[in-house]
């Protein structure tokens, strides 16, 4: 019979840095912040970790750490464990996840460590994410490329598939949510609350995007700790289970915009990830079944198309769920409590991590102001790349 | 391209305003650019006989010293491996260079046909007197062995070589210098221009009165006037020559007799005799053209003097665009190796058909996403038309204008395209607009042109 993970990975520790312009903090600085939140919270320590998983997608940006298990294991004292890292773009963190629940299933560790971290500030002018997609991709293909420009697409096509929407006042609905979200959040980059007016005079970035359509650029770290579900029950860990993971590959770097078939008012990734998470839980119907959600809000456009994708609504019905406000804090269903991209910002590596964070703060009922109404289960989901992977995990007790 | 009042021009620098609008190539744009699109639409001509032979490129603007731009005009045009190409330099006249030896090859029967094409970017210094009246622009013509093909039957040549300094670049130096004109015109050009039209005329045994119409650069109008004058025409023939095309054009360098030839074989009627003329740096050289019936195919075929569509700049974007007032400069990732490995894909625009499922991919693929066979497909191209399926407006992309416009295509025949849309403003992108390819400059990334296609929105062009 073949394998299945439901119900047999716990999450026992989570564990955040602040998540911000860190220049007082060093990668290692955000690792072990994160890192030992998420032991205490387990109430282990270090040597307790039989292996560990490192999530960092663009270890090149800051020019020093990143590139293997190895920046994990000196900050921690790791040694001699093994230690991977995972790259996968906005899926990394998530990702890393994954593989650390995997090797949990194999029965080869008791206890693994998972943290996502990315230092985003302190690199020169050109080593930023968007200098990256000017300087070191393709020659010739897809040149004038950015991730909003991306996100612009979509708008652009949502906006003229789906009538009796207002745009600016639609992308400002989810903008002013997650930032209200995120004000409420200690960890959260940005702690502000926005109006439709600063978000309508924000400079342009990629029409119809304004600056305060997009995430900020921070650094940041989460972490896990994860085990059996045996494991958690013998030595009373507060635990929330992994339900189903889906996780799916469905572009390259460069061909998602000469597919005919991206309507890109969807991402196959997001719809095909999301359909085998909830297909191993056993989950029908998401938008009864799912009480709070993490997604993939990069772009205000993204979290329209994402709970689409996500089935939590019907196709051209993202807009009017953000407006009238059922994906608020306390509306049916709750999306991005914790703030999101918006307010969290984009560590590439870390945000996958934090969400897993999130979700499972919030089904243990440790959220404060931020909590949300008994979520008997959870999700995350992030979208990699110009859609070429989409990870979604969902949690439960 | 765009166009730029010549009265800001002069208004900035305090001379005299003149009358018209200069043609400006963007900033993606170059000698070459342009020779592709004038060459592709000269080679997609109802007129235009099978695949030339090979093309001659003439430019005094070439974007290398060292490198052929024939070449790749050859290979985007598909033109083959044993294409003949060569490119013509350094001089004003040298189109009419290319075309003397484009002659010759028909002649000798050496090639059935060539294209030849001319292309500039004359190079003014910001403030020189001359500045409003350079121009950019390009011209193709073929050249063919076969009478029955042609419009225009080339029957007599007539050249005068002198070693004269009038007008120059030297190879270190950035904008075109000149001596005083008060010397160089009438003892430069008006005289070896005259002198080698009456050269051409005693040749052929005509008199002036036999001549319908001259098509012939110059520096400036009244040293075309006095040229002219001097070798005989009444001011009836010169009128009736220009038809306003120097205030339209001015002065586009190497493409200027073409562009002339253009509008004066327009005005033509067969059996008419219109000399086409070039000069530069002291050489002159004249061809004695008789029009053939074909003549009135080639009017009826063509759109008449359309509206110019391209928009009007002002004088600090003329100035950005020309690259003097400059940002950082980009320098991406390029790779030789990789660029001659894609040629196919990147350049002529050939993606993969798979022969098991048939399905088309582009981006090329060796293996096939629908049915998995690998490395069973053969080549199928990319449609050049197509229609926007949705856009975005880059403001973040280093560029030298303030936005990047990028636009998904659905292509004719199938396939998807996404690149830049040149020469667009973010208000004229819709979805459904309909748009074309056409070659622009990319970036200099590893230190050399990187040429690549781009959307353009279709609309009319003059």
């Amino acid at each position: 019979m073949k394998q299945t993970i439901k119900d047999k990975v716990a999450v026992v520790g989570t564990g955040l840095s602040k998540f911000g312009e860190n220049y007082t903090l060093t990668y290692h600085d955000m690792v072990i912040d994160a890192a030992f939140a998420a032991l205490d919270d387990a109430g282990l320590s270090v040597k307790d970790i039989d292996a560990a998983w490192l999530g960092t997608s663009y270890p090149d940006e800051s020019g020093l750490e990143g590139n293997s298990g190895a920046s994990l294991a000196e900050p921690l004292g790791l040694y001699p464990k093994p230690v991977t890292r995972v790259a996968n773009y906005c899926a990394t963190g998530a990702d890393a996840i994954r593989n650390g629940a995997i090797a949990i299933v194999s029965g080869l560790y008791d206890y693994v460590l998972i943290v996502g971290v990315e230092k985003m500030r302190e690199v020169p002018s050109r080593g930023t994410l968007l200098a990256r997609h000017v300087l070191k991709t393709h020659p010739l293909l897809c040149k004038g490329r950015t991730m909003p420009g991306l996100f612009s697409l979509v708008a652009n096509r949502y906006f003229e598939t789906y009538s009796g929407y207002d745009p600016r006042k639609t992308l400002s609905s989810v903008a002013i949510k997650n930032h209200f979200n995120g004000s409420l959040n200690p960890k959260a980059h940005f702690q502000r609350v926005v109006t439709e007016q600063e978000i309508a005079a924000s400079p342009l970035v990629a029409d119809p995007l304004r600056i305060l359509d997009c995430c900020p650029t921070t650094d940041g770290a989460a972490a896990v700790v994860l085990t059996s579900r045996e494991i958690a029950e013998r030595r009373g860990h507060d635990y929330v289970l992994i339900k189903g993971i889906g996780m799916s590959t469905a572009e390259g770097w460069y061909s998602l915009h000469f597919n005919p078939e991206m309507d890109f008012t969807s991402f196959r990734a997001s719809r095909d990830a999301a359909q085998a998470a909830y297909d191993e839980a056993g989950i029908k119907d998401p938008s009864k079944e799912i009480g709070v959600v993490e997604l993939h809000d990069a772009f205000t456009s993204a979290e329209l198309v994402d709970t689409e994708d996500l089935r939590l609504f019907g196709r051209g019905e993202g807009g009017r769920m953000a407006m009238e406000g059922v994906t608020s804090l306390h509306g049916e269903i709750p999306v991005n409590p914790s703030g999101g991209l918006k307010s969290f910002g984009h560590p590439v590596g870390a945000t996958g991590t934090r969400m897993a964070v999130e979700i499972v703060n919030q089904i243990r009922g440790r959220c404060g102001s931020r909590q949300v109404r008994s979520p008997k289960m959870g999700l995350l989901h992030n979208l990699g790349g110009p859609g070429c992977l989409g990870i979604v995990m969902v949690f439960g007790r | 391209m765009f166009r730029v009042p010549r009265s800001t021009v002069g208004e900035t620098w305090g001379h005299a305003r003149a009358a018209g609008e200069r043609p400006i190539a963007s900033y993606d744009e170059d000698s070459l650019t342009m020779a592709a699109d004038a060459l592709a639409k000269c080679i997609g001509h109802p007129l235009c006989p099978a695949k030339p032979d090979g093309v001659f490129f003439a430019s005094t603007t070439a974007p290398y010293w060292e490198k052929q731009s024939s070449t790749l005009l050859a290979v985007v045009s598909g033109l083959g491996r044993s294409a003949i190409t060569a490119d013509f330099a350094s001089s004003l006249r040298a189109g009419t260079a290319a075309v003397k030896s484009a002659v010759d090859a028909v002649s000798s029967g050496a090639a059935k046909s060539l294209m030849v094409v001319a292309s500039d970017c004359r190079p003014a210094q910001p403030g020189a007197p001359f500045e409003a009246w350079t121009g950019d622009s390009a011209a193709c013509l073929e050249i063919v062995g076969d009478e029955r093909q042609c419009v225009a039957e080339i029957e007599a040549i007539h050249q005068v070589n002198e070693e004269f300094l009038d007008v120059w670049r030297r190879s270190d130096e950035a904008f075109v210098n000149g001596g005083d004109p008060l010397f160089s015109g009438p003892h430069g050009y008006v005289r070896l221009v005259s002198e080698s039209i009456l050269g051409l005329l005693q040749k052929a045994n005509l008199n002036q009165s036999q001549i319908n119409r001259i098509a012939v650069n110059g520096p400036d109008y009244r040293s075309y006037q006095s040229a002219l004058a001097k070798a005989g025409f009444s001011q009836d023939f010169v009128r009736r020559s220009d038809a306003g095309h120097w205030l339209a054009h001015g002065d586009t360098g190497t493409t200027a007799p073409f562009a002339a030839l253009a509008q004066v074989l327009m005005n033509s009627q067969p059996g008419d005799k219109v000399i086409l003329a070039a000069y530069g740096n002291g050489n002159c050289d004249c061809l004695l053209l008789r029009v053939n019936d074909r003549i009135n195919e080639m009017k009826s075929l063509s759109p008449g003097p359309n509206a110019p569509t391209s928009r009007i700049l002002d004088y600090p974007q003329y100035l950005r665009l020309k690259g003097l007032l400059t940002d950082e400069s980009l320098n991406p990732y390029s790779s030789p190796a990789l660029l001659w490995k894609e040629q196919k894909q990147n350049l002529l625009l050939l993606g993969t058909k798979c022969r098991q499922c048939s399905t088309f991919a582009y981006p090329r693929r060796r293996v096939c996403l629908k049915c998995g066979s690998k490395d069973d497909f053969e080549d199928a191209g990319l449609g050049r038309t197509g229609r926007i399926y949705t856009f975005s407006v880059e403001r973040v992309f280093p560029s030298p204008g303030p936005t990047v416009c990028m636009a998904v295509a659905d292509m004719e025949g199938g396939g998807r395209f996404y690149a830049q849309v040149a020469d667009c403003e973010p208000g004229e992108l819709k979805v459904g607009a309909p748009v074309e390819l056409c070659l622009r400059k990319l970036h200099d990334g590893g230190g050399y042109r990187n040429y690549y296609w781009k959307f353009r929105l279709s609309r009319v062009n003059c």
